[in-house]
C-alpha cells in the first residue's frame, strides 16, 4: 500500500472516530441528564403532574416556592420557570408540559420576563433538551440559528451549557424546591440601585410569545393568571417606568395583570433586589392565597 | 484575525493548501501577503507601521553589515533602537507617561493642561518591535549576517502564527529556515496539528471558561467573600497561563504544519520550585530576550551581589512595563523583582557556596538534585516549595489583572480579612464549579505531560495519539467557550 493511501486511511479513521464518538458520547450524556431529578428532565419524562403550574424566569422561580404554596393550598405545584428563561421558549415548554402531563387546574405566569432586555441571549442553554422537543428545537433554530447549526455539526455541543451541568448536580435530590438562601443587605441593594434599574423592553417578540402561552392555555381551558411579583421597596422606588410598562403590557396581552410590585413584605424575605428567599416566598404565598390567586 | 474565529479557520485552510502548492519566491510572497492580511484584518491602518518598522531595520541591517566604522555602527544601531522604541513609546506609553507626569506634578501645584492622549494600541506591537530590535543588536554585535532579501526579512517580522503574541523569535532561529523551501512532512504536520488542538483546548476550554467567572470579579470585586475571591484569583493563574501558553501552542503548531520550528515559550511553570526557575519556565522567549539584551549588558551577575540585585530589579521592572502602560504592571514586575532578590539572598544565606545561578535564564528544568534524602521526602519538599511559590505568584497576578491599583488592593484585602469561608458564599456557582473541574483535569494532564515515560508512551502509540486528539475535539465541543474572547496577551 502506498504511503499516501495509508495516510488517507488514517485520516478517514480519525474523522470517523471524531464523528461517531461525538454522537455516542452525546447519547450517553443525554441518557445521564434525562435520568436526573432536574425539573426539565422530569418535565420531559412526564413526572411533573400538578394542580398549579408556574411559568416565568428567575422571578417566577424564586417568588413562587413550591413548598410554600403547597402549605397554603394543599395542592400540588410545579414550577417550570428558570433563571433567565427566554420568553420565546415558554410556549414550547408549556406545550411540551401539556403533552406529557394531565391538565392542570391553572397556570400562573410571572410577566417580568417579557420586559427583559436580552430577549434570547440565554436561549442556547436549552439545547440540552432540544432532542426531546420539536418546539424547543424550532424556537432555537429561529432565534439562534448559529447555535442550532453547531448542534447539527456536533451533537456534544448541544450539552455545552449550564443546564447540563446543573442537571448533573441533581442526580439524587430534586431541584423542584430550590430557592436562594441569602438575605439582601442594605449595601447590596444600594449598590444595585446605583448601577441603575434594568431597562424594561417593549418587545413584540416577547409579547407574541406570551400571547402564545395564553393561547395554548385558552385552547386547553386552563385559566391563566398574569402576575407581576414584588420588588425590594428601595429598588421599586427607583423603577419609575414600571407602571406605564405594565399598563402597556396589559393592553397588549388583553388581560389584567395582578401587580404585586409594591407588595409589602418583610425586608428579610428578599434575597436581592428582585428575588425572594424561603421566608419571603412563604409570606408572599399567604398574600396570594388571601387574594384568591392560588 | 483571532485564532479562535471561523474567519481564521477558513483563512488557514485556504492558506495551507496554497502554501504547499507553491514553491520558492511565490511561497514566500504568499507567506508575507497572508501575514499582512491576517494582521490587517484586525486594523489595516497599522500595516503601515509594521512595514515602516520592518523597512527601517532591514536598511539598518544592510548598512550595519557593510559598515566598519564603530561610530557609524553605533549611529546605525541607535537609529534602529530609537525608531523601534519611539514607535513603542508613542503608541503604547505616551498616554501613560503624560498621565503619570500630570499626576506626579499635581501635588507640587504644577498643572499641565495637556489634552488626554488616547492612541489605539496596535496588536502585538511589543512582540514585533522586540523581534526587530534583537535583529539589529545581533548584527551590531556581529552575531548574525544581515538578510539581503526584503521579502525574507519582512516574512520573518510578520510571520502570522507568532506575529501578535509570540513566541518572540530571533532572526538567527528563523531566517535560516527561509533560505530553502520547507518540505511537507507527515510527522511534523501531525505533531503540529496536535499542538494546535492542545492550544485550542487550553484557550477555549480552560482559559475562556475561567474568564466567565474571573472577568466580572476583577471588574467589580465588591460583595465577594474571602473564599470566593481566593478561588477566583487561583483560577486566574490558570486562565492567564492557559490563555498565553495556548496561543503559543497554536503558533508553534501552525508553524510546524507549515514546516517551521518556533522556540518553546512555556514549560509547566507552576511546577517550579523557585522564583528563578519560574522565569526559566514562563514566557521563555521574553525571559531570554531580557537576559540577552538587558540583564547581561547591565552586568548580569558578574559585578557582585549588590549590582546583581540592581540588574535584576531593573530587568524585572522593564519586563513589567513591557506588558502594559500601567503602574499595575510596574508593581507586578517590582513584586517579582523583590521575590527574586529575597530568594537569592535566602539561597546564599542557607548555602554558604550557592550554585551559580543566573536568575533570568533559559535552561532545561533541573532533572536531578543531589540525593541527600529519600525521593519521597524530596518530592514532598518540592511540592511544598511549588505550592508556596504558586501562592506568591497568584498574589502577583492580582496586580497584573486588576484594572486599577485600588481594585488590586481591595481584592487582596478581601482575601486577607477572612470574612466568609463558607462554600455557601460562592457566587456564580455552576460556572465556578465548571472552571474548577476543568482546571483539575488540566492539572492532571500537565502533570502527565512532564513525565518522560508518559511522553514516550504517547509518542510511540498512534492509537493513543488518535484518541487523545479526538478527545481534545470532544472536550472543545462539550466545554469550549465560543464567545470569540481575545487572547490576554494581544493587548501587549
Amino acid at each position: 500500500m502506498s504511503r499516501k493511501c495509508s495516510l488517507s486511511i488514517v485520516i478517514a479513521v480519525f474523522i470517523a472516530l471524531v464523528v461517531f464518538g461525538d454522537r455516542i458520547i452525546a447519547k450517553m450524556i443525554d441518557r445521564l441528564v434525562m435520568s436526573t431529578r432536574f425539573r426539565y428532565a422530569e418535565l420531559y419524562r412526564g413526572e411533573l403532574a400538578a394542580d398549579t403550574v408556574i411559568l416565568g424566569n428567575s422571578r417566577g422561580l424564586h417568588m413562587f416556592h413550591r413548598p410554600a404554596i403547597r402549605d397554603v393550598t394543599g395542592g400540588e405545584v410545579t414550577n417550570i420557570s428558570f433563571n433567565a428563561l427566554p420568553t420565546v421558549l415558554m410556549p414550547a415548554l408549556w406545550s411540551d408540559y401539556l403533552d406529557r402531563h394531565p391538565k392542570p387546574e391553572k397556570i400562573i405566569f410571572e410577566v417580568s420576563c417579557i420586559g427583559r432586555k436580552d430577549e434570547v441571549a440565554s436561549i442556547s442553554r436549552f439545547t440540552t433538551f432540544m432532542s426531546h422537543s420539536e418546539g424547543l428545537a424550532h424556537a432555537i433554530q429561529i432565534h439562534d440559528p448559529r447555535v442550532f447549526t453547531a448542534t447539527r455539526v456536533s451533537s456534544l455541543y448541544a450539552f455545552n451549557n449550564e443546564l447540563t451541568l446543573r442537571s448533573l448536580m441533581f442526580m439524587r435530590k430534586s431541584d423542584r424546591d430550590w430557592i436562594m438562601t441569602e438575605t439582601a443587605n442594605e449595601a447590596k441593594i444600594e449598590r444595585t440601585i446605583q448601577l441603575g434599574t434594568e431597562e424594561l423592553l417593549r418587545s413584540s417578540l416577547n409579547v407574541e410569545a406570551a400571547k402564545k402561552v395564553i393561547e395554548i392555555s385558552t385552547q386547553g381551558n386552563i385559566p391563566v393568571t398574569l402576575v407581576l411579583a414584588p420588588y425590594h421597596p428601595e429598588y421599586r422606588k427607583a423603577y419609575a417606568e414600571l407602571p406605564q410598562w405594565l399598563e402597556w403590557l396589559s393592553g397588549e396581552l388583553g388581560q389584567p395583570i395582578h401587580d404585586y410590585s409594591e407588595c409589602e413584605l418583610d425586608l428579610r424575605g428578599f434575597s436581592d433586589h428582585m428575588h425572594l428567599n424561603e421566608k419571603g416566598a412563604a409570606e408572599y404565598a399567604e398574600i396570594l392565597s388571601r387574594d384568591g390567586l392560588l | 484575525m483571532l485564532f479562535n474565529s471561523l474567519a481564521f479557520l477558513v483563512f488557514f485552510a485556504c492558506f495551507f493548501v496554497l502554501y504547499w502548492s507553491l514553491r520558492g519566491t511565490s511561497r514566500l510572497t504568499l507567506c508575507l501577503v497572508g501575514s499582512y492580511v491576517f494582521y490587517g484584518w484586525w486594523d489595516y491602518r497599522f500595516l503601515g507601521l509594521l512595514f515602516v518598522s520592518t523597512l527601517i531595520d532591514f536598511l539598518v541591517g544592510i548598512k550595519l553589515q557593510s559598515c566598519q566604522s564603530s561610530g557609524m555602527r553605533k549611529a546605525l544601531l541607535t537609529t534602529s533602537l530609537v525608531s523601534n522604541l519611539g514607535i513603542l513609546a508613542t503608541f503604547k506609553y505616551l498616554g501613560f507617561f503624560v498621565e503619570s507626569l500630570q499626576t506626579g506634578l499635581a501635588p507640587l501645584g504644577i498643572t499641565l493642561d495637556w489634552p488626554t492622549i488616547n492612541i489605539l494600541l496596535p496588536a502585538g506591537i511589543s512582540f514585533y518591535t522586540f523581534q526587530t530590535m534583537s535583529y539589529s543588536i545581533d548584527l551590531y554585535r556581529r552575531d548574525l549576517q544581515a538578510e539581503r532579501s526584503l521579502l525574507k526579512f519582512a516574512t520573518f517580522v510578520s510571520f502570522f502564527p507568532q506575529l501578535v503574541a509570540g513566541p518572540i523569535v530571533r532572526a538567527r532561529q528563523f531566517l535560516p529556515q527561509l533560505q530553502s523551501d520547507r518540505v511537507l512532512n507527515w510527522r511534523e504536520f501531525e505533531s503540529g496539528f496536535g499542538r494546535v488542538l492542545l492550544g485550542f483546548f487550553k484557550k477555549l476550554v480552560i482559559a475562556d471558561s475561567i474568564a466567565v467567572v474571573a472577568d466580572p470579579f476583577f471588574l467589580d470585586p465588591f460583595g465577594y467573600s474571602t473564599i470566593n475571591a481566593s478561588l477566583i484569583v487561583v483560577l486566574y493563574a490558570f486562565q492567564v497561563y492557559c490563555d498565553f501558553s495556548g496561543y503559543s501552542d497554536i503558533a508553534i503548531g501552525l508553524s510546524r504544519m507549515l514546516g517551521f520550528a518556533l522556540p518553546e515559550n512555556f514549560c509547566a511553570p507552576y511546577f517550579s520550585t523557585s522564583p528563578s526557575e519560574f522565569w526559566r519556565r514562563w514566557h521563555m522567549t521574553l525571559s531570554t530576550w531580557m537576559r540577552d539584551y538587558v540583564y547581561v549588558p547591565l552586568g548580569g551577575n558578574r559585578c557582585g551581589e549588590w549590582m546583581t540585585r540592581r540588574n535584576l530589579i531593573i530587568t524585572m521592572l522593564l519586563g513589567g512595563l513591557w506588558h502594559g502602560a500601567s503602574w499595575n504592571f510596574v508593581i507586578w514586575g517590582a513584586v517579582h523583582a523583590v521575590i527574586l532578590v529575597v530568594h537569592r539572598a535566602y539561597v546564599s544565606f542557607s548555602r554558604p557556596e550557592p550554585e551559580a545561578e543566573i536568575p533570568i535564564m533559559i535552561l532545561p528544568p533541573k532533572k536531578t538534585t543531589p540525593v541527600t534524602r529519600s525521593w519521597f521526602v524530596d518530592l514532598g519538599v518540592d511540592c511544598l516549595k511549588s505550592g508556596m511559590l504558586f501562592i506568591v505568584v497568584c498574589v502577583t497576578w492580582v496586580f497584573f489583572r486588576s484594572p486599577t491599583l485600588g481594585i488590586a488592593i481591595q481584592i487582596l484585602t478581601q482575601i486577607v480579612t477572612c470574612d466568609d469561608l463558607s462554600l455557601s458564599s460562592l457566587q456564580n456557582r455552576i460556572p465556578l464549579m465548571k472552571a474548577v473541574l476543568l482546571v483539575a483535569i488540566f492539572s492532571v494532564y500537565e502533570l502527565l505531560s512532564v513525565m518522560e515515560p508518559m511522553q514516550a508512551f504517547f509518542q510511540r502509540t498512534p492509537v493513543v495519539k488518535c484518541v487523545a486528539y479526538a478527545g481534545a475535539l470532544w472536550m472543545i465541543a462539550l466545554f469550549g467557550t465560543f464567545a470569540g474572547n481575545q487572547f490576554i496577551y494581544f493587548q501587549f
